[in-house]
C-alpha cells in the first residue's frame, strides 16, 4: 500500500511557506507572461535563475525561496507548452502521424527551449558569482525539495 | 489578464510547487542519488501533461488554474538549473550536457505526445 507521509519530509509550516511563496512565484509569472509571447516566459525563467543563483550563493535557498518562489517563477512545461503553442498551426495540420508531428514541431520548439535553458543557465551563473563566493558545488538540499 | 485568473493561478502554483517538493522527497526517501534526474523526470511529466492540456480546449480559467498554475509550479527551470550548474568535476561536464540536452527534448517529445494523444481522442 502507498504510504502518503508529506509531513515526514517538512513540519506543516515549512509546507505552508512552500505554498505560499510557490502562489507567489507563480502569480508573477502570471503576471510577466499573461500579455507577452514566448520572450516573457524566457524573462520569467530568466529571473527566476538569477535570483536562485543570489540565493544560492548566500546561503538561503530556503525551501521556501528556492523551492517555492523560484520553482514557481521558472516553469519547464510553460516552455514545452509555449513551443507548442507557436508551433501547432503549421504542425498539426499537416502532421499525419505522432512521429511526424514531433519532426514538425523540433525545430522551432527545439530552438526555444535551447534559449531557456542557455539563458536560465547563464542567469543562474551570474546570480551565483555576482553574490558571493561560489559554492561548494553540492547542491543544497533546500533547493531541490530534500528534507536536509 | 484578470484578477480571477491571477487567483487561480496562485492556487494552482502553491499546489503545484507543493507536489513538487513532495514528489522530490519521495524521490530521496527512495534512495534516488540523482536528484536531478528526479527533477526531470518531474519536468517530463509536467510537459506531457501540459501538452495534453493544450489540447483539452479547457476555458481560459481552467487554463489559468491547470496549465499556468499547477503545471507551471509543478515543472521547473531553476532547480533543473542548479543541478546542472552545481559543481562538477571536469570529465562529467560534457555528459551533464548531454543530459540537459536529453531533458530538453524529452520535454519537448513528451509536450507533443500529450498533445496528440488528446487531440487524437477528441
Amino acid at each position: 500500500m502507498a504510504r502518503f507521509r508529506p509531513l515526514s519530509h517538512h513540519s506543516l509550516g515549512v509546507w505552508v511557506a512552500i505554498a505560499s511563496f510557490g502562489a507567489l512565484g507563480s502569480v508573477l509569472r502570471y503576471a510577466i507572461t499573461a500579455d507577452g509571447g514566448w520572450g516573457a516566459v524566457v524573462l520569467a525563467n530568466v529571473l527566476g535563475c538569477g535570483v536562485l543563483g543570489v540565493l544560492v550563493a548566500r546561503g538561503r535557498a530556503t525551501p521556501a525561496l528556492g523551492v517555492g518562489f523560484c520553482g514557481g517563477l521558472t516553469t519547464f512545461s510553460g516552455v514545452a507548452a509555449q513551443a507548442l503553442t507557436a508551433a501547432q498551426g503549421d504542425a498539426i495540420g499537416a502532421a499525419s502521424t505522432a512521429g511526424d508531428f514531433a519532426l514538425r514541431l523540433a525545430p522551432g520548439a527545439g530552438l526555444m527551449l535551447a534559449v531557456n535553458g542557455i539563458l536560465g543557465l547563464v542567469a543562474f551563473l551570474a546570480g551565483r558569482h555576482l553574490s558571493g563566493p561560489r559554492s561548494s558545488g553540492r547542491l543544497p538540499d533546500a533547493e531541490l525539495g530534500v528534507a536536509p | 489578464m484578470t484578477v480571477s485568473a491571477a487567483l487561480l493561478s496562485a492556487l494552482g502554483g502553491g499546489l503545484g510547487a507543493c507536489a513538487r517538493a513532495f514528489v522530490l522527497a519521495e524521490a530521496e526517501a527512495a534512495g534516488v542519488r540523482r536528484i536531478d534526474r528526479a527533477v526531470a523526470a518531474v519536468n517530463v511529466a509536467g510537459s506531457i501533461a501540459a501538452g495534453a492540456a493544450l489540447a483539452a480546449d479547457l476555458s481560459p480559467a481552467l487554463l489559468a488554474l491547470i496549465l499556468t498554475g499547477l503545471l507551471g509550479g509543478f515543472t521547473t527551470l531553476s532547480s533543473w538549473i542548479s543541478a546542472l550548474a552545481a559543481g562538477r568535476p571536469p570529465e562529467e561536464r560534457t555528459r551533464a550536457l548531454l543530459w540537459a540536452a536529453g531533458d530538453l527534448l524529452a520535454g519537448l517529445a513528451g509536450a507533443a505526445a500529450g498533445y496528440w494523444v488528446v487531440s487524437a481522442l477528441g
